[in-house]
């Protein structure tokens, strides 16, 4: 019999329970996005109704890691390991939030409003939704070097953030009539930049589960 | 392997080897214990960390075919040299086994046996009393001295023992696995006067119970035995160090319970 089995099978659930987050949170972000280009006010009712789901099973691992602490007793990386899960639960969760967030503005912006935003929009969705996999990729394969490299990638984000405000600021000056939607679209761009912001903490906690080194990426 | 000390030792272990006969139980340990602080000594069984604590207060060379090297500095003085008595070693640096042996004697009379031998000079009943009241006895006692000590529970004795070790006016106190053989109750009691006790007191503590070590302690040093190797120091530093993020694969595999 290997030793600490139970304490093994409830790291492993715990890891399966972040992966379920995790592919819940990644489905949100894409719907949102489709449903903003596709005005699919359906979709979007789905990423609102799924965020309940997302947060129940971010309060469920809570409890769970919280019952494994309590009856484990579990030290050094496996202490770390758990701490680490939860906190890239409250990082999903909150990435989640921001998917229905973007879900909330579907049909609500005029159409050459979003001409202007949506590329910009999709391809930040396109890269953020990566930085979440990979991440968590990162996180089951405990890869430092990975995790790494997908905080990197935040640059890209924070590059694509500016272009879209300095489009959206151009947009208010010249057409003041749009500056309510000029500003919904300022917060939908803050919503995908702090996405990146978001897996680059979760980055930062797979290091430090591995390694037990606080570390800053992406100063 | 070690770390520096933050502050100057009360005892320095360096390079410690010990045989029992042809048998090498320690292999070349150095390291040091502060001024009150609390360190725990953990490790397999027969890793040689009983053997470390015994040999602090020169206890092992009362065994028959044993051979101790190296040096043990208490205040930079080896205990080991010609012109150290051990008697008065043992009376500075006290020691409190894993069972409660309490004198088959009165509870008044355990505390005043040491003193009194050690040619203690002062009101013995203010001794019984300081002594209790700092194992957090007394309330439990004060009206009950004259009782014989085995009538107490067990965990009452190994504070009584405590009292008793104190009572001699040590410098450190070991201790080895002192609640190992109590309840979670009196545990906890003895584990509350560890940590009263180093306000006073370097305590040095042998425990199989690793969230013992985590909670008294706060240094922690893991000692391993193999096939190929006698008990030998694996590792030591800060307490939380070493449970949370041990620098030693075999350390972080012992602690955690994953031990072979």
């Amino acid at each position: 019999m290997k030793p600490r089995m139970h304490l093994n099978d409830d790291l492993t659930e715990l890891y399966d329970r972040i992966l379920r987050i995790g592919s819940l949170v990644e489905d949100a972000l894409r719907k949102s996005v489709v449903a903003l280009s596709t005005d699919d006010e359906e979709l979007a009712r789905e990423v609102v109704i799924g965020d309940l789901e997302i947060d129940r099973l971010r309060n469920d691992l809570e409890d769970f890691a919280t019952k494994v602490i309590a009856l484990e007793q579990p030290v050094a990386t496996d202490l770390r390991e758990l701490i680490t899960s939860t906190k890239i639960a409250g990082e999903l969760e909150r990435i989640g939030d921001h998917a229905r967030h973007i879900a909330r503005l579907v049909n609500k912006l005029p159409q050459p409003v979003m001409n202007i935003a949506l590329p910009t929009i999709e391809r930040m969705s396109v890269i953020g939704i990566g930085m979440v996999h990979d991440s968590l990729t990162a996180f089951v394969e405990e890869d430092e070097l990975k995790a790494r490299e997908v905080a990197k990638q935040d640059d890209k984000m924070d590059e694509e953030h500016r272009a879209l405000y300095r489009q959206l600021v151009d947009l208010m000056r010249d057409h003041p009539e749009w500056i309510a939607h000029g500003v919904d679209l300022l917060f939908l761009n803050r919503f995908l930049e702090r996405l990146g912001d978001h897996v680059t903490n979760m980055c930062e906690c797979v290091i430090f589960g591995k390694s037990g080194e606080h570390v800053e990426l992406n100063k | 392997m070690s770390n520096e000390p933050t502050s100057t030792p009360i005892i320095e272990i360096r390079n410690l080897s010990f045989c029992y006969g042809d048998f090498q139980a320690l292999e070349n340990v150095n390291m040091s214990f502060v001024k009150n602080e609390v360190t725990a000594l953990i490790g397999p069984s027969g890793c040689g960390k009983s053997t470390v604590l015994r040999t602090i207060d020169r206890m092992n060379e009362l065994i028959p075919e044993t051979r101790t090297e190296g040096e043990v500095l208490f205040h930079g003085k080896n205990i080991y040299d010609d012109d150290v008595d051990p008697v008065e070693i043992r009376r500075r640096i006290g020691i409190v086994f894993q069972k409660p042996n309490p004198f088959p004697k009165s509870i008044h009379d355990n505390i005043t046996w040491g003193a009194r031998i050690n040619g203690y000079r002062g009101d013995m009943d203010e001794l019984v009393e300081i002594s209790l009241k700092r194992t957090a006895l007394w309330d439990e006692v004060k009206d009950k001295l004259k009782q014989n000590a085995l009538r107490l529970s067990g965990g009452q004795q190994q504070r009584l023992c405590i009292a008793r070790t104190l009572a001699v006016q040590p410098e450190i106190i070991l201790m080895d696995e002192p609640a190992s053989a109590l309840d979670p109750i009196s545990t906890s009691k003895i584990e509350d006067l560890i940590y009263e006790l180093k306000q006073r007191y370097t305590i040095i503590i042998v425990t199989h119970n690793m969230q013992q070590a985590g909670r008294v302690s706060d240094k922690t040093a893991f000692f391993m035995v193999n096939d190929a190797r006698s008990g030998y120091l694996v590792e030591w530093g800060s307490t939380e160090e070493i449970f949370f993020s041990p620098r030693d694969p075999k350390t972080e595999a012992y602690i955690s319970g994953r031990f072979g």
